[in-house]
Order: structure tokens, then C-alpha cells, then sequence
């Protein structure tokens, strides 16, 4: 295995340049723990500033909502913009887009009858951040909320529920069935497993078309999201601890169970571009769905027990098969 | 070869997608058939170990009636013994070869859900009026045999959460009225303090982690029970318990600066509470010093510092005037500062040892 860039260019027959980066002036990788630390910090900022905003200049009608959203995110922007490295303005950059992030969706859907609206706003700005802001933590978050935002707008768009809810119980008729709770997760999050795949098989075709600062961050929070967003994006059923939860949601029990797969997906991709950090973040995502698919309403505790009984088996009996298949070396 | 590193080479050098999908399998960042093959095995083995684990412990919940106190037991203990007696025909193992495929380890894990599932159906059905901790506590110790077998990472993840959740319950929930807490009141103990006990554990065990971990990656010991130990100690193991112990560390902190946001009323006492802030203080800088002595592994640091800006947040929350807008600004300021002034440092670290590490290599070479 070639871990020096020289010996690497010797091996790919490419000619040797003059100087090449030390690895002391590379730019590094930041490790994960150090992105969640930044993201965490940033984001509590980020809505500390939305308060002294609200407070200090009281956006209220829908254009002053839209344009103090826009100056935010264009002073965001000339923040990163300006310091590349983003060592001392990086902080205050994330969390002046995250404000105005904030003001925009709102300014987007006011008055907005159901959840699925504002979740459609969010999924817009989102995308469009994905490209415009030059920062690989904001690039990634972007990416993990967009596809959250997917997910809350799939599942209040497509399964009309009113929000706020005043009732833990649906009318009979609205609990999903098989076909259509499988359908609503198919169009949320089909796609994004699509995207994570097609990514990174073609990743040396993008990578070659010189898309690494946009995409590779993009990827990492599309994987997260694959294990992660599943969640969030039922947010008001995730665990019944509230005691508010639906009591007749049929088959939207599921979702749990499917999420883990997803999560599963994401641990494969995790793999296959060599990050344990992925990996792990994967996993629990996965624990979490486990777990979430106990309290999951719709289907008794001994159905679900069956399932994962019967999903372990298949499995545990999938890898014997592929032993026996023979490991060549 | 890290793939940030080949970005720039690519772009650098305006590699083809022939180029790049080379690079890519020649600096081991592209898995081929056979590691596929090993990663499916792997991933299918935990996936039917964690199904049929959940399965069990959701059945015990679902109460069924139908088959009786008698089978109910029979059906678990049956599980049970099948995976006890799957590891001992097919012992897990420390060779790295043969590990890969070996069934011993996963089986333990199941053994372990089935243990505690088991434990939840005994006082489901009789009723024994124990507490749940008591429930996790039991849990931990009669799984300690399994993960001190297995010698593997994952098991003894498993076994660290029941213990930190048996910790969580007993510390952190239980309040001074109940049994448990006779305990810490024989030592006029109050909450904050007693939340230091489950971070003294886990600190400890990270420690211990830590150093098995340093002595698997360098080969440092020709004892073969220790290197078997030492291989079942990877890193990321080690900063699971570290999180655990400053999650706790952090709360016991903020507990003592805010009461009411844990509503821990009573039993405040000054000198504990100075006690539990100084012996946290004390406990992270020796983190330092053994993160800057072992230069390896940044995330200790990083941890204590998410700690800080955490319990310095609280800080200023409790006693920066009334809450208004200025307290507003002066956090999120605060706030930018810190993690923007830790990550600066933190990246420095990785920096540094990284490189230190690539001259090592080299010379090594």
C-alpha cells in the first residue's frame, strides 16, 4: 500500500513536480470529533443570534424576514469567502448562516398550515447552501439537514396530519397502509441511498472532474444523514416518551425498521470509502432505529419481535452462506 | 494515504479517472472483492446477532401469555445456552486471520443480550421489587465472564453500556429518598458528588484502554495474555468511555454551578461542591498531561474541552446579570471563541502528531 504522494506519482507514471506540498502545509482532514464540536458550538450560537435578531430589529412581515435571512447568509458567505481557512471567522460565519438559514425558511412559508411546508423551504435553502457556501463543515451540515428536511416534508406532505396536533389518535381511515407507508419512505429516502451509492462508486469520475470540495463533504453528510436524518425526520414519534404519540399509525411502525437498514446502507458506505468515523456514527444510527422501533406504535411488541427474530436469522444465515462460498485469498 | 490528500493530488496534477480509480486502490482507500467479502460477512453476523438480540429482549416485553411462565423461560434459556455453547465450540479467538470468520465472539455478544433479557423476565414474572439498576448491575456482572472471554472490542462496549446505564440509574436518577442513596449518605455525599463515581469508573477503564491499546500498536509485550488483551483494547473503545466519564464529569460540574436545571434541591453543600468542581479540574488536566505525553490521539483533548466550554457556558448563564438580550450576545460570542480557539489548538495537535507520525514511518522505513 502507497502512503507517499512521490511514490505515488512514480507509480502512476506521473511526472514529479518541482516542489510538492509538505504534508506540514497540506491541507489536513479534521477529524470528526473537532466538526461536531465546531457544528454543536455554531449552531447554539447560531440561534442565540437568531434571538438577539428577533429581539433587537423584530423581522416580522415576510420581506424583512427574506432580506435580514439574505444578509445573513451573504455576510456568512464574505466571512468564509474572505478567510478560506477558516480558523477564526469559520465560528461566527456558521452561525450567522444558521440565523439567517432560519429567518429565510420562515420568510418562506409563513403562516404556514402544515409542517411539510416550512420542511419544503428548509430543503430548498439547504440545497442551494450546498454549493454556494465555500466551507466543508457547512457544506456537510447543509447537506445532512436537506435531507432531513426531505424526510419532514415527505412525511407531512404525503400523510396529511395537522400540525399542531391536539389529538394522539388519527381518524381511522388516515393510518397508512402497507403499500403507502413503504411508498411515502421509498420517495424520502430512496433517493438520498441512491445518491450515496452513485457517488461513491463514480467518486474517482467526480473526483477527476476536480468537484472534490463540493461533493466530498456533501457525501459525508448525505452518509450521516443515511443513518441519522431517518429520525429526525419524524420528529414529533421518534420515541413515545412524550405520551402524545399516534396510537393508529399502521404501518408507519415500520419506518424504524426500515431506517436501520438505511443505517446499515450507510455503514456499507462508510466501508467503502474507508472512514471508521462514518462507520461508527452508522452504528449507532442504527442501534437508535433498533431501539426506536420498540417504541414504535402500530404493531404489537410480539409482531416486532417475530421481525427482528426473523431479520437476525436471515441474516446470521446470509453470512454462513457467504463463508461457505469460500473466503480466496 | 488519506483521501483528503488525494483531492489535492488529483487536482494538483489533473489526474484522469483511470488515474484516480488507480491511486485510489494503490493507497488502500478502495476495497477490493475479498475485503468486500469479509465486510458483508462481518456486517451480516452483527446485524443477525443485534436482530435476534432485540428480538429476544422485545419478546420478553411483550409479556406473552400464551406459553406460560415455564416456556418462556425455556425459549430464552434455550437461545441462551445455544450461544454459550456455539462459543465454546468455537472459541473466539485473537489470531487476526481466523478472527474475521470466527462465530465465537458474536455468539458471546448474543449470550450477553440473553443474559439481561433473561434477568428482565425473572422480574417481570416474579416481581422481586428490585430496582432497575439493581437490574443492569446483575446484568454486568454475570456478563463479565462473556466480554473477559471474548476478547473483543464490541463486547466490551456492550458490557461498558449496561454498566453506564446500571451507573446512570443509580447515580443520576435515584434521589436522596430512596435505598440507594443510603450509600452516599452514610458519606454525606450529595448528588453532584456522587455523579463523580460513574466518572472516576469510566475515566479509569479509558485509561486502561489507552494504555493496552499503546501496547498493541507498538508489539510491546512478548506476554501472550497480555498482547490477547491488549487486542481486544482498540482506541475508539477507549473514547467511548471517555465520553461516558466527561458526560458525567460534565453534568456533576453543571449540576453544582446550576442546581435547578437538574433540579438537584438539598443537600447543597459548599466544600462538596468546590470538591467536585477541583477534583474535575484536577482530573482533566491529568488527561492533558497523558494525551501530551502519549501524543496519539487527539480526542481526550478535545473532549475536555467541549467540557469546558460547556460548563463555562453554564457559568455565564447562572451569574452574567438577568437573562436578556447582552447575555444572548455575550454567550454566542462566547461561544464562538471558545470552539473556534479549541479547534485552532486541537487542529495544531493533529497536525504536529500526524506529521511526527510520518517521520516515524519514514525513518522506520
Amino acid at each position: 500500500m502507497i502512503a507517499d504522494p512521490r511514490a505515488l506519482l512514480d507509480a502512476l507514471a506521473l511526472p514529479q513536480p518541482d516542489e510538492i506540498a509538505d504534508s506540514d502545509a497540506a491541507p489536513l482532514e479534521r477529524p470528526w470529533y473537532i466538526g461536531l464540536l465546531l457544528g454543536a458550538s455554531g449552531w447554539v450560537a447560531g440561534i442565540l443570534l437568531l434571538v438577539v435578531i428577533g429581539v433587537l430589529f423584530q423581522p416580522n412581515s415576510t420581506p424583512a424576514l427574506l432580506f435580514s435571512g439574505a444578509v445573513l447568509i451573504a455576510a456568512a458567505w464574505g466571512l468564509y469567502t474572505a478567510d478560506k481557512t477558516g480558523a477564526f471567522t469559520g465560528q461566527l460565519a456558521l452561525a450567522l448562516s444558521i440565523a439567517g438559514q432560519v429567518l429565510l425558511v420562515i420568510g418562506m412559508s409563513k403562516n404556514f398550515s402544515s409542517i411539510g411546508q416550512p420542511a419544503l423551504a428548509a430543503f430548498a435553502v439547504q440545497v442551494v447552501l450546498i454549493f454556494i457556501m465555500p466551507n466543508a463543515l457547512h457544506r456537510s451540515l447543509s447537506a445532512f439537514f436537506a435531507c432531513a428536511a426531505l424526510g419532514v416534508a415527505v412525511r407531512y406532505g404525503l400523510f396529511v396530519e395537522p400540525f399542531p396536533r391536539h389529538s394522539n389518535t388519527l381518524p381511522a381511515d388516515a393510518a397508512p397502509t402497507l403499500a403507502y407507508a413503504l411508498a411515502g419512505w421509498a420517495i424520502a429516502w430512496l433517493p438520498i441511498a441512491a445518491l450515496v451509492y452513485w457517488l461513491t462508486r463514480d467518486e474517482a469520475s467526480w473526483m477527476a472532474r476536480g468537484w472534490q470540495t463540493t461533493v466530498r463533504p456533501a457525501l459525508t453528510g448525505l452518509v450521516v444523514a443515511l443513518a441519522f436524518a431517518t429520525l429526525v425526520s419524524y420528529p414529533f414519534e421518534m420515541f413515545s416518551w412524550s405520551g402524545r404519540e399516534l396510537t393508529n399509525r399502521g404501518f408507519l411502525a415500520l419506518w424504524p425498521l426500515l431506517s436501520a437498514v438505511a443505517a446499515t446502507g450507510a455503514i456499507a458506505a462508510g466501508f467503502a470509502l474507508r472512514s471508521r468515523a462514518l462507520m461508527g456514527i452508522a452504528i449507532v444510527g442504527a442501534l437508535l432505529h433498533i431501539s426506536h422501533f420498540y417504541y414504535a406504535l402500530g404493531t404489537g411488541l410480539l409482531t416486532k419481535s417475530f421481525i427482528m427474530l426473523l431479520m437476525g436469522a436471515a441474516a446470521l444465515a446470509a453470512a454462513m452462506l457467504l463463508k461457505r462460498g469460500g473466503v480466496r485469498p | 494515504m488519506l483521501r483528503s490528500e488525494l483531492d489535492r493530488l488529483a487536482t494538483q496534477h489533473q489526474m484522469s479517472t483511470a488515474q484516480i480509480e488507480r491511486a485510489l486502490a494503490l493507497t488502500g482507500n478502495r476495497a477490493d472483492a475479498n475485503a468486500w467479502r469479509q465486510f458483508a460477512i462481518s456486517l451480516l453476523q452483527a446485524a443477525g446477532v443485534a436482530g435476534i438480540g432485540a428480538g429476544a429482549i422485545f419478546f420478553v416485553a411483550a409479556n406473552w401469555q400464551d406459553y406460560g411462565v415455564m416456556g418462556r423461560f425455556l425459549l430464552l434459556q434455550v437461545g441462551f445456552v445455544a450461544a454459550v455453547g456455539i462459543a465454546l465450540w468455537w472459541p473466539p479467538t485473537a489470531d487476526a486471520d481466523t478472527a474475521k470468520y470466527a462465530i465465537g465472539a458474536p455468539a458471546l455478544v448474543l449470550a450477553t443480550l440473553l443474559c439481561g433479557g433473561l434477568l428482565a423476565l425473572f422480574g417481570q414474572t416474579y416481581q422481586t421489587g428490585a430496582d432497575v439498576y439493581e437490574l443492569f448491575f446483575v446484568w454486568a456482572l454475570l456478563a463479565l465472564p462473556f466480554a473477559l472471554a471474548a476478547m473483543s472490542g464490541a463486547l466490551w462496549a456492550l458490557w461498558w453500556c449496561v454498566l453506564n446505564i446500571a451507573l446512570a440509574l443509580y447515580c443520576g436518577w435515584s434521589v436522596p429518598a430512596d435505598v440507594a442513596w443510603a450509600f452516599f449518605d452514610r458519606w454525606g455525599l450529595n448528588k453532584s458528588a456522587a455523579l463523580m463515581m460513574p466518572f472516576a469508573i469510566d475515566l479509569g477503564g479509558a485509561m486502561v484502554v489507552y494504555a493496552l491499546a499503546d501496547i498493541a500498536a507498538a508489539n510491546a509485550t512478548t506476554n501472550a495474555a497480555i498482547a490477547r488483551v491488549a487486542h481486544a483494547a482498540p482506541t475508539w473503545l477507549a473514547r467511548m468511555l471517555l465520553a461516558f466519564a466527561f458526560a458525567f464529569g460534565t453534568s456533576a460540574c453543571v449540576s453544582v454551578i446550576a442546581p435547578d436545571i437538574f433540579s438537584f434541591h438539598g443537600h447543597r453543600k459548599m466544600a462538596m461542591n468546590t470538591g467536585v468542581l477541583a477534583a474535575f479540574f484536577l482530573a482533566s488536566i491529568g488527561v492533558i498531561i497523558f494525551t501530551l505525553k502519549q501524543r496519539r490521539d487527539v480526542f481526550p483533548l478535545a473532549i475536555v474541552a467541549g467540557s469546558f466550554i460547556v460548563i463555562s457556558t453554564a457559568f455565564i448563564v447562572k451569574f452574567v446579570s438577568r437573562p436578556d438580550i447582552g447575555t444572548a450576545i455575550v454567550i454566542a460570542a462566547w461561544l464562538i471563541g471558545t470552539s473556534t480557539a479549541a479547534a485552532f489548538v486541537l487542529m495544531r495537535y493533529v497536525r504536529e502528531w500526524r506529521t511526527g507520525d510520518v517521520a516515524h514511518a519514514k525513518a522506520g522505513a
